[in-house]
């Protein structure tokens, strides 16, 4: 235990005198976030421009929503009906439209769709944002959420069930306010390259014999491979609670209860752990681990819907991107940071956590690769 | 007196030929043993295994008693090893770098202590708070056999500690090495500089393509190409000397190779002035005389054939 404290001391004495770490994992990421805030956060602050047109069938919900709006700096108007609501879109006068229905008496509640162009891509984000809180509110409305300038594919959507997405699904779930979205999404994908860098130093000091000279020393292999887990999960956590903080306070990041982010980090860190490791084992030195591991980590974000929030249709597509580590912990940090329940933010923290074991466990049985030792 | 190191019937393959075929040597405490052969011999590959970090296919290792394998662990603090590739943190001083493995071999209640020692022993003690990344090829090298010698090993291994290292850091490494033996620590230097053999080591062995091929100390080796020297004159004129040098009684040889003739002699010191009449009857000029003993180049020539050096 003392060799695996010591272990990691000294790593992170390392790491922190490391200027690619402070950049990899806190710099950048906030970084990233703060320039995504200022395309997406005017949005979510003052002044910005679009318009939304709202048709409300319920008669009560359509009006407040409009003042709401307009307080915070937003067009807004309530029109007539939905026809009306998708011409003012149509011809470039709304940015998108926010089509509340009439409540059905029967079966399940009907959708809330937003219409929108897609080259407007904030604006629609930020109509399903306002749609989702909504649905929230009234947890009777279901939500679904289209973002396209096809009016005929709108259509083709009402009426069923719901398609599972990214930021939808029953009322009341998994919500991401857009800039929480980018500080989550740009923190997990930091997250991987910090971890694994950190876990792939095992793969450097083979390489510069450092290595050799620990299993030389007089304390069991296990203590050393503890160290190194250890000073691994404390970088990766050290940087996602410098982000979570940061992201709190300066935008205004809604990240949820902290026992749900501890645990959705842990599970990120465990995940991007045992990637790292295996992929440490097929790397021939250093530098290419690293390039391995920054291939896979922006692969499985950009799949995972890190970067651009990836299909709302359901099916295949939908279940590909479930591959990826990050779209679960999308899931799950969007869960905590709404009123997911515990199970939707348990479920994925299992999920993420127990693939990273597995792959630690796969890296675990070709240690001998990464370690040099025969 | 009992060995501190013994190793016997080493033997490793890699894929099937054996870059260690059959190695064994004893070294007992004090003692500075020199393993001293040239590039691919199998040094490393030998030291690998006495170290327990290379699984061996054949033999045994004692190490203060005690067996040393792969799997052994305390039995570990008795060996010291300055691996032949410099392994540092190059973002630490040369200080955290000591008190890091100070700390791994659990040497917490003396450490500073030991740690200022060492640091004189190498000489980085002006330098001790600088990171490892800033000091020179030398200065690395330095730190890297302070790492090893921390603890205080009954048995320093050092593999080619000067390689790549520029000739005032080499003496000094030198230095600090002899000085090891003295403080009763038992030594195994690999190094494919013969000086070095013959300057450091009590005993040394000859390896070549993974077998010890003599062992001795510096004169037993010798002795055996016979104690000849060699004798080479620079010489104009000296059309068919040499057969009449050779003719010499004493003379093993001569050679005439443009304007040197090489002579190979037994005690070529008292032959000298015979020599040099000869040459000169033969109507040759001597513009100079360098009389060479036989060292373990000449030695390692005799034994394989082949220069230490390529
Ligand atoms: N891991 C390895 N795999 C295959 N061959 C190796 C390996 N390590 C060493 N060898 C071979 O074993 C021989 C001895 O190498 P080594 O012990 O490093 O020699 P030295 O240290 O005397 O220069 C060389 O021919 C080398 O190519
Ligand atoms: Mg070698």
């Amino acid at each position: 235990m003392t060799t695996a404290l010591l272990l990691a001391r000294k790593d992170l004495v390392q790491r922190l005198r490391d200027r690619s770490f402070l950049i990899l994992g806190i710099i950048a990421p906030f970084f990233v976030a703060y320039i995504l805030s200022l395309v997406a956060g005017p949005v979510y602050d003052y002044g910005f421009s679009a318009d939304y047109a709202i048709s409300d069938e319920t008669g009560s919900v359509g009006e407040g929503l409009a003042e709401g709006l307009v307080d915070s700096g937003f067009g807004a108007e309530v029109v007539g009906s939905e026809d009306a609501a998708r011409a003012l879109v149509d011809d470039g006068e709304a940015s998108a439209a926010i089509l509340i229905p009439a409540p059905s008496p029967v079966g399940d509640p009907p959708p809330i769709v937003v219409y929108g162009d897609l080259d407007d891509g904030t604006a629609v984000v930020v109509a399903e944002s306002i749609a989702e809180s909504i649905a929230n509110q009234s947890d009777a409305v279901r939500v679904l959420i289209t973002e396209t300038g096809n009016p005929a594919s709108v259509g083709a959507y009402l009426g069923q069930e719901p398609p599972v997405g990214w930021v939808q699904g029953d009322a009341g779930d998994k919500v991401l306010d857009g800039i929480t979205y980018l500080s989550v999404g740009m923190a997990i994908f930091f997250l991987y390259f910090t971890v694994q860098a950190s876990i792939i130093n095992i793969v450097e000091e083979r390489m510069n014999g450092t290595l050799q000279r620990l299993l030389m020393a007089p304390v069991g292999r296990g203590s050393i491979l503890f160290g190194k887990t250890l000073s691994s999960s404390l970088t990766g956590l050290l940087s996602m609670v410098v982000l979570v903080v940061a992201t709190t306070l300066v935008l205004g990041a809604a990240w949820g209860p902290v026992w749900g982010v501890a645990l959705l980090s842990l599970a990120a860190v465990v995940n991007a752990m045992g990637l790292g490791a295996l992929i440490g084992t097929y790397a021939r030195n250093a530098e290419q681990a690293s390039q391995f591991a920054g291939i896979v980590a922006t692969v499985l974000a950009f799949i995972g819907g890190v970067f651009v929030p990836i299909s709302t249709e359901p099916g295949l597509f939908d279940t590909l991107t479930r591959i990826s580590p990050h779209r679960w912990l999308l899931d799950g940090f969007g869960a905590n940071s709404g009123t997911g329940t515990v199970v939707d933010v348990l479920i994925p923290t299992l999920v993420v956590a127990g693939i990273g074991v597995l792959l630690g466990l796969l890296a675990f049985g070709r240690r001998s690769k990464l370690t040099g030792v025969v | 007196m009992e060995a501190v190191l013994r190793c016997e019937g080493l033997v490793k393959r890699f894929d099937d030929r054996a870059a260690v075929d059959g190695v064994g040597f004893e070294i007992a405490a004090g003692e500075t043993y020199g393993l001293l052969g040239p590039n691919g011999a199998g040094k490393t590959t030998t030291i690998s295994m006495v170290c327990g970090l290379l699984k061996r296919d054949e033999g045994t290792v004692i190490v203060a008693g005690e067996p040393i394998d792969t799997s052994s662990v305390e039995e570990r603090r008795a060996i010291g090893y300055v691996p032949q590739e410099i392994a540092l943190y190059p973002d630490l001083t040369a200080r955290e770098n000591l008190r890091f493995f100070a700390r791994l071999y659990g040497l917490s209640d003396r450490m500073d202590e030991r740690v200022d020692e060492v640091l004189d022993v190498v000489g980085l003690t002006d330098r001790a708070d600088d990171k490892a990344e800033e000091y020179s090829g030398g200065m690395q090298r330095r730190l890297n056999i302070g790492i090893g010698m921390l603890h205080e090993p009954d048995l320093l291994i050092l593999d080619e500690p000067t390689v790549g290292v520029d000739p005032q850091s080499r003496n000094a490494i030198l230095d600090s090495v002899a000085a090891l033996g003295s403080l009763g620590m038992a030594v195994l230097y690999t190094t494919h500089y013969m000086e070095e053999a013959e300057r450091l080591c009590d005993r040394i062995g000859i390896i070549d393509e993974g077998r010890i091929v003599a062992e001795g100390d510096r004169r037993e080796l010798i002795g055996l190409i016979g104690e000849a020297d060699t004798v080479t004159l620079q010489i104009t004129g000296a059309d068919g000397c040499a057969e009449r040098v050779a003719a010499i009684e004493g003379v093993e040889s001569a050679q005439l190779e443009g304007e040197e003739l090489i002579i190979i002699a037994h005690n070529a010191g008292s032959l000298l002035s015979e020599i040099l009449v000869v040459v000169r009857d033969a109507g040759a000029t001597v513009k100079g005389v360098n009389v060479d003993e036989p060292d373990l180049e000449a030695v390692f020539l005799h034994l394989t054939g082949k220069a230490l050096r390529d």
